[in-house]
């Protein structure tokens, strides 16, 4: 009877274990999608959706070839002329 | 007791399995083998039993229409079953109501789904008339309005409705809560135009040959961009050197090479936005040379400038110098540069609500056609939440340009008590161009769910091929 009552509690104790694990693996999941960086678009194949979409991500890049970010050393050069 | 307890404990394993069981077997392949098994044991009788129904309601149809004048009854029975089944469980005052219209009008109204159509035949029949012209597609359109809105929208002229009819379901929505003065005095101020390539829509007019012209220019001002800055960063290396060393001599040949080089970055960075300006089809030539004239007025300050450094030959000139170009920069960077930025960005955007309401209208005559074959997409939910989108970008896209124009037109002043202002436009203009671009990434998801359902329906639609639509500007 022992060995009976014994073997239901690890039977027990595994399906409890097993319960956790996916249960984690679910959360890790979600967090995994939480954070994932922004997906390319994804082609439909009609010319016209996927153009928009296209250009859409293309705003990103056009905003940034028209920013000054590249440009702002200028400024610390010329404050060395200004104190010459 | 130590038999009690094991029993017990296994009894409440054995319970826990229960509901695993029941789950496996709801979704699993024995579930849909029984339900075929039943389904064929019932097959034989179940035939039967549709072709009784289907006769009897054939039957009841008949008799419903028993009501309506032979001539009326004639236009009706000419229609398909589904929609003579629609029309016959119309009540019988709505059922002559609709009896009385034109053969096209009775086969537009009865194409609509029950309750609208239920909704549709409540009007006064001079507004049913007026309403029932309109297309079949345009007519859906209307139809999801709710009773009130209806009747205020079918109390307009025969043109008015066919203009409204055109607007999207977002917009049709929002105009709909306007009083009846107020939609006739909006609707004035819009114009339909008919639109079959995505091209027509554009402000102005660039060939492809133009188009690759400005590309490979654009390539090369960003060439000549970066080479500028390779050389303002030994510019800048030699002019420590030479302060480090305390050369005089050198120390004002290399702050004029500094200054000079620094210009010519400038310029370049100039020269890039006005080619981005002008392959931008969106930005009408209005308002490019506009765009244009006030970046040329910019160069040339520089290139006056230029004249300057060249001719400078004290320190305290160069310092002098040195200084007043930090404040041209800072006023390029924070102003001029930015606001031709978003000039672009905000066109772009402006661009890409005009092409997803092409999509919107090129979408809604597909589904028309599937419901005239038999051909059941269930995407309303999605092509309202496509059109709420469409409609929130294009709103913000608006109260964007406008903020623009003020700035644009505050920046040309040249005062400085505007300057703050001027900034601050740019800034609510940036965040309502990122709300517009952001609803327009939403709507496009929507669009490719949309797509999808319509090519799980097997539906042969192109919504890439150029179907002539009407939209409103």
């Amino acid at each position: 009877m022992k060995k009976l009552l014994f073997f239901i509690f690890v039977l027990m104790l595994i399906s409890i274990a097993a319960c956790k694990q996916a249960a984690k693996e679910e959360v890790m999941e979600k967090k995994e999608e939480v954070t994932a960086p922004e997906a390319p678009v994804e082609a439909t194949g009609e010319v016209v959706v996927d153009a928009v979409g296209n250009d859409l991500n293309s705003i990103q890049i056009v905003e940034k070839d028209l920013g000054t970010e590249d440009l702002n050393e200028l400024d610390s050069g010329l404050q060395d002329i200004e104190n010459i | 007791m130590k038999k009690t307890i094991a029993l017990s404990l296994i009894a409440i394993f054995i319970f826990s399995l229960i509901p695993l069981a029941f789950a496996e077997s709801g979704g699993g392949p024995s579930g849909d083998v029984s339900a075929n098994a039943e389904a064929d044991a019932e097959s034989g009788s179940g035939r039967l039993g549709v072709l009784v129904s289907a006769r009897e309601i054939k039957e009841e149809h008949k008799e419903r229409l028993r009501i309506l004048k032979e001539d009326q009854r004639a236009k009706i029975e000419a229609l398909n079953a589904e929609k003579i089944g629609r029309l016959s469980n119309l009540s019988s005052e709505k059922l002559r109501k609709i009896a009385e219209l034109d053969k096209r009008q009775i086969d537009r109204l009865s194409a609509l789904n029950m309750k609208n159509l239920d909704k549709i035949t409540e009007l006064k029949k001079e507004r049913l008339e007026r309403i029932s012209k309109l297309s079949e597609e345009k007519l859906k359109r209307l139809a999801e309005l709710d009773k009130e809105k209806l009747e205020k929208i079918s109390d307009l002229n025969e043109t008015e409705i066919e203009k409204l009819a055109v607007l999207n379901r977002a917009r049709l929505k929002e105009l709909a809560k306007l009083e009846k003065e107020k939609i006739k005095l909006e609707l004035r101020a819009y114009k339909i135009i008919r639109v079959k390539n995505i091209k027509d829509l554009n402000d102005k007019n660039i060939t492809d040959e133009e188009l690759a012209l400005l590309r490979q220019r654009f390539e090369d001002a960003k060439a000549n961009l970066s080479a500028a800055k390779e050389e303002l960063n030994e510019a800048r290396k030699a002019l420590k050197e030479a302060i480090n060393e305390r050369k005089e001599e050198l120390v004002l040949l290399n702050s004029r090479f500094y200054l000079l080089k620094s210009i010519n970055l400038l310029i370049f960075q100039l020269e890039k936005t006005k080619i981005v300006v002008k392959a931008n089809e969106h930005i009408s030539d209005e308002e490019e040379a506009r765009i244009i004239a006030d970046i040329d007025a910019q160069i040339s300050d520089l290139n006056s400038f230029k004249a300057e450094v060249e001719a400078a030959t004290t320190k305290e000139q160069f310092k002098e110098l040195a200084g007043k170009l930090r404040e041209k920069w800072r006023e390029l960077r924070e102003v001029k540069l930015l606001l031709h930025a978003e000039i672009v960005m905000v066109a772009r955007v402006k661009g890409l609500v005009k092409r997803t309401e092409v999509l919107e209208k090129r979408l809604d005559k597909i589904l028309a056609r599937a419901n005239e074959i038999n051909i059941s997409i269930n995407v309303s939910l999605e092509m309202e939440l496509f059109s709420e989108k469409i409609a929130t970008a294009e709103d913000k896209y608006k109260q964007a340009q406008a903020k623009l124009a003020e700035a644009f037109n505050l920046s040309l002043t040249n005062e400085t008590a505007n300057i703050d202002t001027t900034k601050e436009l740019i800034r609510e203009v940036r965040e309502l161009r990122k709300e517009a671009h952001e609803a327009l990434k939403q709507a496009h998801d929507v669009l490719k769910i949309i797509v999808l359902r319509i090519r799980i329906a097997k539906l042969d639609a192109d919504i890439s091929a150029d179907i002539e639509v009407e939209v409103v500007q």
